[in-house]
């Protein structure tokens, strides 16, 4: 008897809750953008003073930022995975049928491998990293059928700065007067994904928001 | 039969209301590299103007103290999505395919290298 009585309230806990959900919640949404594959550093066999650069191209493939330095070049390779979660809330308790609210949280796993190559094309410096950066929260109102994020994201999904270089004379002009200095040139250094622009020879250029979001995404 | 009838109604109205998309976007110069008709470029003998008239003008050009490279670079942005009711997703890869040719002075090819991730052949 007390078996049958634990099966009904199971039962009715079980319709409860899916009317529940049904009527009131919009679930959990997940965001992914993956930008290249992880870098296989085991297995590139790189040694300081030995490897050379054309061992380092064949076992891991062309670098993602390359340029020259005094006495040598920088090749940075890079992965990035960003993941947003959100859990959303239908709207139609207070009558919006047709709306929800999204909280979300977005992770980036990431990897840099960084080499220093000299002038005779030998390997002076390496480092690999590999880690979780926490790249904030959003809130967000949408319609409960869209899938939308809701944590600023763009600065670890700029094109890379290879698609760019050709347009940097259609730039705004304190950008172009400083295209001498410029990072993306590949003579003046490099920056990672996600570096903010007020930093070094970005602030020469004096990127506001609106045009960031227009040009190269740095 | 029909105590089964609201829970199945209910759970068909949480999970019966799906819509996918599914996307692509190419972007960068044609990937001509992965072309097999393509001749496999030799070190020491293969010259820059081969490597042009082969695949054409680089994404980039960049000149170190006494070498010069070109960076050629295709980028294909793959997404997909599924809109339920109590779980969506949506998933954007970009796979990067890339070549890179390193010159010496005399414009002849010392080192070169291909990604490890590839398309296929746009062209």
């Amino acid at each position: 008897m007390a078996s049958v009585k634990r099966k009904l309230h199971l039962r009715s806990s079980v319709v409860a809750l899916l009317a529940l959900v049904s009527l009131t919640g919009s679930g959990c949404t997940i965001i992914g953008n993956r930008y290249g594959e992880p870098i296989d550093v085991a297995h590139a066999g790189l040694e300081e003073g030995v490897t050379d650069v054309g061992r380092i191209v064949e076992r891991l493939g062309p670098p993602t930022h390359l340029s020259a330095l005094p006495g040598g070049m920088v090749m940075v390779y890079e992965y990035v995975d960003v993941t947003e979660r959100q859990l959303g809330i239908n709207l139609n308790i207070i009558g919006l049928d047709w709306f929800k609210v999204a909280f979300g949280r977005g992770l980036a796993m990431r990897e840099a491998l960084v080499l220093v190559v000299d002038d005779a094309g030998s390997l002076r410096t390496k480092e690999f990293r590999s880690w979780t950066e926490d790249i904030g929260k959003g809130f967000g109102f949408q319609l409960f059928f869209a899938a939308l994020p809701t944590v600023d994201k763009r600065h670890l999904s700029g094109p890379p700065e290879q698609f760019g270089w050709g347009r940097a004379a259609l730039d705004p002009l304190p950008v172009t007067l400083n295209a001498g200095q410029s990072i993306d040139s590949g003579s003046h250094g490099i920056e990672m994904r996600g570096t903010p622009s007020s930093l070094g020879q970005r602030t020469l250029e004096m990127r506001t928001r609106g045009r960031r979001k227009k040009g190269s995404g740095n | 039969m029909k105590k089964h009838l609201l829970p199945a109604l209910l759970l068909a109205l949480a999970i019966m209301q799906p819509g996918c998309a599914s996307f692509e976007r190419n972007q960068g110069v044609a990937n001509a590299w992965r072309d097999p008709s393509v001749a496999a470029p030799v070190i020491g003998q293969t010259t820059e103007s081969d490597i042009i008239q082969a695949l054409g003008p680089p994404s980039q050009v960049i000149g170190l103290r006494d070498q010069t490279v070109f960076y050629y670079l295709t980028e294909r942005r793959e997404g997909k999505g599924a809109i339920l009711l109590l779980y969506n997703w949506v998933k954007e890869d970009t796979i990067y395919d890339r070549a890179i040719f390193f010159f010496d002075r005399n414009g002849v090819l010392r080192e070169y290298g291909f990604s490890k991730e590839k398309i296929a052949p746009t062209q």
